[in-house]
């Protein structure tokens, strides 16, 4: 017998986020961050918030260590003041007789860290870091720059809900927050919620929204937040009603737009429209004067930024454009997912005072993949008829870049899985961009979501510039600029004439960049239409039977995986069956987040 | 000072004080005492549920007053009767049929129904003509037999049949309160599992009392007669998987419980079978009569002596003792005290009860049941539907016309050997998914092979989709199965689709093939080999559910339904299977601890292969990795299985008792089977 422990990497830390929504873990070796995945991604519960057990375990793995080899578990916030802050919902005036029971229910509930030791058995260290910290960690540690003003913005951690800070070489520090209820977050998540989407997921689609509008209400927006000195905001509590119900929203707010909040799948006009391009320009003039203030006191060329409302790429255009900093960089996952990140990177640095990376995150291609065996042996035990071109990638580029110029839409399923809401060109459904009706068919009949919702373009890096009004290379989706193409784009062009961009580097998407290449060499157009590979309210595929599944679903033209293609013709009965009776996303009580108020517990 | 910030203030110190271990334990304190409210988590209201246009998956038309099958609910179909629609207007006498899988026929249906047997007979027997709608489910709960019942109240019964009572074994509801959870904590602390299960069964009793009330309202206070058919458990012929006693006597007595168990099947291969009796009652005192091996080797004894009464009392513990295994999926089954507290609820209502136990001892001469007339834990047998629905007929036609007529369940329609086969071949499968051991799985497989030779062809492509880690609609063979299985086959697949690698079912089906002649060994061994051996798939993973070898009851680290994410040991052996090709040496890899060592001190786990020891692995409290490489002279060509068996001196813990209470506190339910090691990761590369 051999003990595995003399073997024994030195500073393994793990990162985990769980409880709330998005859980997710990560994991580094000596500072190197090795993998990282949501357990959505596994569970198949969107937006799962529970213990991430099966990430956990690929992290493991991919890192070749085993749990007793971890030196640290990094939970990404402190239950102390989390719980401060539920008691102070709780004890508030007008707080609900429920929402009272639900603070008394989580006076007795176990500690994050009682519940990873008992579901993992895990026995050695776990520390906390605080929720803003994680935030502000997860970007500026893999910023690339030496030094960074930070800023974290999100619906509420703790207590915080906006935090300022900067980083220099190692160290990392938030000199100022802004506490909740005051919350530019939940600001936004409300007007989603008043115009009928779902909180906590729904917020892209207002963003998505806002371009087919006018700022006709940016008025009577304003008036929900008032702009204080230095980093401080508050909002207008008349206007909200999550501190005392089910619901993000007062009747005030209803007086205050003079119309009832729009119902769920109910149509969408143009007031809606309008509210959603009012509350775009309010975060952005909000979120200029905050960054003005940071610059101030952090008189650097570079912000990094995190939080959920990082995700919204238009402001984060808007920022870099006029904002005072010279370079910006946006953790590409910023949500609450990207915490685990910055939880084991403030973790790593405590026990070594050293920085975690002093690279820029290049690729987020750090989720699993599984090679061709495993799909060859998989396709083979089915009763499916295949293309194989094991051995010939350039037969599977050409005979996939001919199909998207005739028209096919293909899911694309290559190497590891992306870390964050992107799809990257790892797990994507593709297609060719010129097509006038391409954007309708793939939203009624592939992704069955709102007709509005846009899509955006992947272009080979080397070829932006006569495309998009592009000054630097944007791997991440995480800015819209301008499209200058002189080629018709209807299908990625939003109505603005703007678009969130994907630059496709060779050397971190290889495959993908070939297929680009070769769609330009058939066509003159190095760009393709990319989104998520998965339909409306399903969490984005991770195996090569999730992608099957979602392609039978989606009536998909052609499944590629790996080296292996599918034709939707060629599909057998049975598959549609069975994939029938296979639920979009798993449910459960455990697991499931709800949609109607903010995840305040 | 502002408000907001007395408030902030006033929520840090309290956060931080609960925060803290005393703050916690006086926020129990508060709610223990009614001080403190805390919501108690959603009940399941049986007298909520609603239903109007509805009777399960049938749905009226409202323009032709006909129930047809409601599209949106296709996916529950498989588990009702395969009935289109019915009229809602009757045209003779009408019965209602309600129950679980047992009422459905399991492995007969939808071929052959014990509604469908009923209906035949009472035709024979009543002077109209009589219809029986078929409302059974397969899985149906409580709140099932309510809801249909609702639905149904409409319909103009002549009588209702209720024939349940097996899937009620679930008593989490004490765990839904704080305050009965708190409770219930400080009573186990003095009273052991005996407070959990009397917590369990409270729970039940209240379910049952409220289920009989609705059926009193809906159909006896309205003149429609309630007949109630009490299932029975097939006490002789079904093994429980685990049969250790609780963990909570395990802190000093345990030791000594396996010295006297020891010492009572020593007196019993002696013939010593009186004195072994002496000894199980010290077992007893130690268990609680909470465990189930005290009560098979009493029965054992018991037998032996020719005391049939004492002999099936033993074997009915044995099954009730089960209620605290906590840690495992049950079969369903029907306890004593499910039986006598529905007895005593349904006599209020004035129902007819129709106890299967005494019918099968009446027609068939059986003081205690078993293969007889049933084909697993509880579902019947051709001959027991035929039996228990001859003498529900004799008690309908009784209430109807008066008559004393005895009817001969001879006379009940019986099955074609097509029928037959089929029904075995799926008593196999279920019998080896519960855990049943070969002897039993082959004895089924046989069965369907005598009575039918050419099930060997569904045998062999069951053996295909099985060996292939896919879901079975994917799967290639699946396709042709459906094409060329009955109906009963086919509704069974597609609707209890459980995958493992099933070795033992696999080889119940090589040596039924073997029966009529045909060896499909060498079929079996190259599809394992193809699909599993861990030279093909690089590594394997031997936690992983697929590889687990007692099936469904003894799976664990299921997304969603374990509460661990690590393997528990269950026994003092864990054992697990891997396919190998026999050529070369193996590596493996294991994360495990065993958490009732005492802090500080290892024992060594020794690591068997085949039956050949291979080596030892040292455990301590914490997990601990090791690395062991098994030479290729003890890996067999094809299934090998490899044992771990953990160090006996870990058997004491002091823990126990407290580690359940916490778990208790915090609304789990508690672990009462002894957990002899834990693994958190084992490969084979």
């Amino acid at each position: 017998m051999d003990n595995k422990n003399q073997f024994k990497p030195s500073n393994v830390i793990v990162g985990i986020s769980f409880g709330y929504h998005d859980s997710s873990c990560c994991i580094m070796k000596d500072g190197e961050l090795v993998a990282a995945v949501q357990e959505e991604r596994f569970s198949r519960v969107k937006n799962d918030k529970s213990f991430p057990q099966q990430s956990l375990r690929y992290c493991l793995e991919v890192a070749q260590v085993t749990l007793d080899q971890v030196d640290c578990i990094a939970y990404y916030e402190c239950p102390e003041k989390k719980l401060s802050r539920q008691i102070w919902m709780g004890i508030q005036k007008g707080a609900s007789a429920h929402y009272k029971a639900k603070v008394a229910a989580q006076l007795t509930q176990p500690s994050p860290m009682d519940i990873i030791r008992q579901k993992t058995g895990y026995s050695g260290d776990i520390e906390i870091v605080e929720h803003h910290l994680s935030h502000a960690a997860s970007t500026f540690y893999f910023s690339g720059f030496d030094e960074a003003a930070v800023l974290t913005v999100d619906g509420v951690g703790e207590w915080s809900t906006t935090s300022y800070g900067k980083g220099a070489h190692s160290k990392l520090e938030l000199f100022e927050e802004v506490s909740f209820p005051d919350s530019i977050g939940l600001l936004y998540s409300t007007v989603t919620s008043y115009l009928g989407f779902k909180v906590n997921s729904g917020e892209y689609k207002v963003m998505g929204l806002a371009p087919y509008g006018k700022p006709r209400y940016a008025k009577q927006i304003r008036q929900l937040i008032e702009l204080k000195d230095k980093g401080q905001f508050a909002l207008n509590m008349k206007y909200f009603a999550f501190l005392q119900q089910e619901c993000m929203y007062s009747e005030e707010l209803i007086k205050l737009f003079n119309t009832p909040a729009r119902e769920p799948e109910s149509a969408i006009l143009q007031f809606h429209k309008d509210i959603a391009k009012s509350l775009q320009v309010v975060l952005e003039e909000i979120l200029l004067e905050k960054v003005r203030y940071l610059h101030e006191q952090v008189p650097s060329k570079n912000l990094c930024m995190a939080g959920g409302v990082a995700l919204n790429c238009v402001a984060n255009g808007r920022i870099k454009r006029e904002g005072p900093f010279e370079n910006l960089f946006v953790q590409p996952a910023s949500g609450d997912a990207g915490t685990s990140l910055g939880a084991a990177a403030v973790v790593y640095q405590r026990r070594t005072s050293k920085r975690p990376s002093s690279e820029k995150l290049k690729s987020v291609l750090l989720g699993p993949e599984y090679d061709s065996t495993y799909i060859k042996n998989l396709l083979v035990s089915s009763n499916a008829t295949f293309e194989d071109f094991s051995g010939n990638e350039e037969g599977l580029l050409n005979y996939v870049a001919t199909q998207l110029a005739d028209g096919k839409v293909i899911g694309w399923f290559q190497g590891r899985m992306e870390f964050g809401p992107r799809s990257l060109g790892a797990r994507s459904i593709l297609a060719d961009p010129r097509g006038e009706e391409m954007r309708d068919k793939i939203n009624a009949l592939v992704k069955k979501r709102e007709s509005f919702r846009p899509f955006a373009p992947a272009i080979m890096e080397d070829k932006v510039a006569p495309h998009f009004d592009l000054d630097t290379d944007s791997p991440f989706m995480l800015e819209t600029c301008q499209v200058k193409s002189s080629l018709y784009l209807p299908a990625i062009t939003h109505v603005d004439n703007s678009a969130r961009v994907q630059t496709v580097n060779p050397n971190y998407e290889n495959r993908f960049y070939k297929l680009l290449s070769h769609f330009n060499r058939i066509t003159d157009c190095p760009i393709l239409l990319n989104t998520s590979f998965n339909v409306r309210g399903e969490p984005i595929v991770c195996s090569p039977l999730d992608a099957i599944m979602c392609f039978v679903r989606a009536e998909i033209d052609f499944l590629v995986l790996e080296d292996f293609v599918l034709s939707q013709e060629m599909v057998p009965e049975l598959w549609k069956v069975g994939v029938l009776n296979t639920p979009i996303s798993k449910q459960s009580d455990e697991k499931s987040i709800g949609h109607a108020v903010y995840s305040f517990m | 000072m502002t408000m907001i910030n007395q408030y902030r203030k006033l929520a840090d110190e309290l956060a931080r004080d609960v925060s803290s271990q005393n703050g916690s334990g006086l926020v129990k304190q508060l709610i223990q005492t009614g001080l403190l409210q805390v919501p108690t988590q959603a009940v399941n209201n049986l007298n909520r549920i609603q239903t109007e246009d509805r009777v399960g998956i049938w749905k009226i038309n409202a323009e032709n007053e006909e129930y047809v099958r409601d599209q949106s609910t296709s996916k529950d179909w498989p588990f009702w009767s395969a009935l289109a629609g019915f009229k809602k207007q009757k045209t003779g006498k009408r019965f209602l049929f309600l129950g679980e899988s047992v009422a459905r026929g399991m492995f007969y249906d939808p071929i052959y129904t014990p509604a469908k047997v009923l209906e035949s007979l009472l035709n024979t027997q009543l002077d109209e003509d009589v219809e029986v709608l078929d409302f059974a489910k397969t899985n149906a709960s409580f709140e099932t037999l309510v809801e249909v019942a609702q639905g149904a109240k409409c319909l103009d019964a002549d009588g209702v049949i209720i024939f349940a009572g097996n899937n009620w074994l679930k008593g989490e509801g004490y765990l839904k309160s704080f305050e009965d959870a708190l409770a219930l904590s400080s009573e186990y602390k003095e009273q052991g599992p005996a407070a959990i299960k009397d917590a369990i069964e409270r729970g039940i009793a209240k379910n049952i009392e409220s289920l009989v009330d609705t059926l009193e309202e809906t159909f006896t206070s309205q003149g429609v007669p309630l007949y109630w058919v009490l299932p029975e458990f097939n006490l002789t012929g079904w093994k429980e998987i685990t049969q250790y006693p609780p963990s909570s006597i395990a802190s000093t007595d345990q030791p000594l419980w396996h010295e006297l168990r020891d010492e009572a099947m020593q007196l019993i291969e002696q013939g010593q079978f009186e004195a072994s009796l002496d000894v199980i009652k010290k077992m007893e005192q130690g268990d609680g009569g909470l465990a189930a091996q005290t009560q098979y080797i009493a029965a054992q004894a018991y037998k032996q002596i020719g005391d049939d009464k004492a002999y099936k009392e033993a074997l009915e513990r044995a099954r009730d003792a089960v209620l605290l295994n906590t840690q495992m999926r049950l079969v369903p089954r029907i306890t004593n005290h499910i039986k006598q507290t529905l007895t005593t609820e349904l006599s209020r209502v004035e129902a007819h009860i129709i106890d299967l136990a005494k019918v099968f001892n009446d027609s068939l001469d059986l003081p205690v049941a078993g293969n007889e007339v049933f084909l697993d834990y509880c579902h019947l047998s051709s001959t027991g539907i035929r039996v228990s629905m001859a003498a529900l007929a004799q008690r309908i036609s009784h209430q109807v016309q008066g008559d004393d007529v005895h009817i001969a369940f001879e006379s009940a329609l019986a099955p074609c050997a097509d029928t037959e086969s089929s029904a075995h071949l799926l008593a196999a499968i279920h019998n080896a998914h519960w855990g049943q051991d070969i002897d039993c799985v082959e004895y089924y497989c046989k069965k369907a092979v005598q009575y039918n030779a050419s099930i060997v062809d569904t045998m062999t492509m069951l053996m295909e989709v099985q060996n292939v880690n896919v879901p079975t609609w994917m799967n290639k063979p699946t396709s042709e199965l459906l094409e060329k299985a009955c109906t009963q086959i086919q509704r069974y697949i597609t609707s209890m689709e459980f995958k493992c690698l099933d070795t033992t079912l696999c080889d119940g089906f090589v040596k039924a093939a073997q029966e009529v002649g045909q060896d499909i060994s060498a079929q079996l061994l190259e599809l394992q080999i193809q699909q599993h051996a861990v030279e093909v798939k690089g590594q394997h993973d031997l936690l992983d559910p697929y590889y687990h070898v007692d099936a469904f009851c003894n799976t664990q680290m299921v997304e969603g339904v374990s509460k661990f994410d690590y393997y528990n040991a269950l026994s003092p052996v864990s054992e697990f299977d891997f396919v190998s090709k026999g050529e070369r040496h193996l590596s493996l890899n294991i994360t495990c601890s065993s958490k009732l060592a005492n802090k500080g001190v290892t024992a060594a786990v020794q690591v068997k292969v085949n039956g050949e020891s291979v080596g030892k692995i040292e455990v301590g409290q914490t997990w601990s990795t090791a690395q062991l490489d098994i030479d290729a002279m003890y890996i067999r060509s094809g299934v090998n299985r490899l044992t771990l068996e953990w160090p006996e001196e870990h058997r004491i813990n002091t823990g126990v008792i407290e580690d359940n209470c916490a778990m208790l506190q915090a609304r789990q339910l508690p672990i009462l089977s002894p957990v002899f090691g834990e693994i958190y990761s084992m490969t084979l590369a």
